[in-house]
């Protein structure tokens, strides 16, 4: 049983335009992850480029459009994509081809960084540490686990309209998880910073990105509270009114 | 790092974007059909609907024209009971919208079924306006 | 413009709209079959008159939002481009006047509206 497998190719230096690539593969007689497909297929054309690293699912290198929907190689089964036999592997879509299956990340960690991806808290730490209940920790989960793969801003029309002016999925969820981090005291400037029409509202509730999501995260669940913290302007509130941190 | 943004890049780099070759789940459906709705709304049914008002109320044999016209299946009362059934796909999927603007169905699965409910009822809505015109 | 506002610019409009149609769908779903007499004496209260100018003055508001996001979507140089790269020197012009046509046509609707309703 042959599979046939097409796979995006451009090479800058000597390709006009992208094309696809046919392989006919024997179908394994156990199931595979795509990455490991793709690493035997690069045994027979050693020119195929694609980002690969952890090989878990945990460094989000290898995101990739897998028969028509976003995922990571690594920890995706050939069986649960295969699609009468065909397979089809595409870049990330939105997003600048460097090469082959790797795209230009620049736009993407560009709305990463605009956020601001790091504890802001001035105020004087006692203890070395500042404290936060597991009641507070709690409201972290489902946020921290973003590895970043751009598996769900690259799905998202609104980012592929406008990647530079909408945050997108993946930053807006990190923008969350600072916003919720009861340790972070600058949640009225990360607001105020959201609040132009672009920023967060171009969110229309498409819900590509849960449904991609390798972790499976909701950023659109993430957005909905932006968007209610904006519209009832909570200025100097942290979401956790009980004892704050540091 | 804003180092990475100073690199200097080839003017052509392709982009992935054929929508026909990227898989878009039924939500991603509803979104489009919301927005095209929208257009449509505006640039066909608002002017129709003020077309109707104006020749309904203008005087006795307008009105029983209009009447008559709408009240058969013919080209005319086809295209005006379409352009109300789109209406009240936006008015459905808008209602959608809302339900999410309160944190109802924003889960993946609540999407889902949310999306296929008015899905249903629309259809049904159609089958039923479409049958009360021709049958 | 806050993004805040716009927000709650087309959920407060389309609320209003969505109450008024369902007005006028009730009305016309329980005087079924309607006579010209039932129909011109209900447009002629002063509450169908305010409420439909309010209606689609708030359509008119609702659909500006709508429409201006639309064309910031669609209507640039990257969106174009994406469909030939000879628009992306007319993206702006384009966006422009699709802009001016909605907004022309909403006066229109308006005026017509006001025109309809007030005379």
């Amino acid at each position: 049983m042959t599979i046939s497998i097409n796979i995006y190719r451009y090479n800058p230096e000597k390709d006009k335009f992208p094309y696809m690539q046919s392989f006919e593969f024997e179908k394994p007689k156990r199931d595979i992850m795509v990455l490991e497909l793709l690493n035997q297929l690069k045994e027979k054309d050693p020119t195929i480029s694609y980002r690969r690293s952890c090989r878990e699912g945990v460094c989000g290198s290898d995101g990739m459009n897998i028969n028509g929907k976003n995922g990571l190689a690594c920890i995706t089964p050939l069986s649960s994509v295969i699609k009468k036999n065909k397979l089809d592997l595409r870049p990330l879509p939105g997003l600048p081809v460097v090469r082959d299956l790797v795209v230009d990340m620049t736009e993407f960690y560009a709305q990463y960084e605009k956020i601001k991806p790091f504890l802001q808290n001035d105020t004087p730490v006692d203890i070395g540490e500042r404290l936060q209940s597991p009641e507070e920790r709690d409201k972290l989960d489902g946020l921290y686990e973003c590895i970043l793969c751009a598996c769900c801003s690259t799905s998202c029309p609104s980012f592929w309209w406008n990647p530079d002016k909408f945050v997108g999925p993946a930053a807006l969820l990190q923008a969350y998880r600072f916003i919720a981090d009861s340790r972070d005291t600058k949640t009225a400037e990360r607001l105020q910073s959201l609040s132009d029409p672009f920023s967060v509202y171009r969110c229309h509730g498409i819900m590509n990105c849960v449904s991609v999501c390798p972790k499976g995260l909701n950023p659109n669940e993430a957005i909905g509270e932006i968007k209610s913290m904006l519209l009832s302007n909570k200025k100097n509130q942290n979401i956790i009114t009980s004892d704050k941190a540091g | 790092m804003s180092t990475n943004q100073n690199k200097i890049r080839p003017v052509y780099r392709p982009v992935f974007i054929n929508l026909m070759q990227i898989k878009l789940p039924v939500s991603a459906f509803i979104s489009i059909t919301h927005r095209l709705s929208g257009i449509y709304n505006f640039f066909v049914t608002l002017p129709l609907a003020l077309y109707l008002l104006y020749f309904s109320t203008k005087s006795y044999n307008d009105f029983m024209f209009v009447y008559n016209m709408l009240n058969n299946p013919n080209l005319f009362s086809t295209f005006v009971t379409f352009s109300f059934l789109v209406y009240f796909y936006h008015l459905l999927t808008g209602f959608r919208h809302l339900l999410q603007d309160i944190h109802i169905g924003e889960s993946l699965i609540t999407s889902r079924l949310s999306s296929y409910l008015v899905l249903f009822i629309w259809i049904l809505l159609f089958f039923v306006v479409m049958s009360g015109l021709y049958i | 413009m806050n993004g805040s506002t716009l927000f709650y610019l087309v959920r407060l409009s389309a609320l209003f709209v969505l109450g008024y149609s369902l007005w006028i769908l009730s009305f016309i779903l329980t005087n079924k079959p309607i006579d010209y007499v039932a129909w011109v004496s209900f447009t002629n209260q002063s509450l169908f008159q305010f409420s439909t100018t309010f209606a689609f003055l708030f359509m008119l508001i609702h659909a500006f939002i709508g429409l201006w996001t639309v064309g910031t979507d669609y209507f640039t140089s990257r969106t174009l481009g994406f469909i030939s790269p000879t628009l992306i020197r007319y993206a702006d012009f384009i966006r422009g006047a699709y802009t001016i046509i909605f907004v022309a046509l909403g006066f229109l609707i308006v005026t017509t509206t006001l025109f309809i309703i007030w005379s």
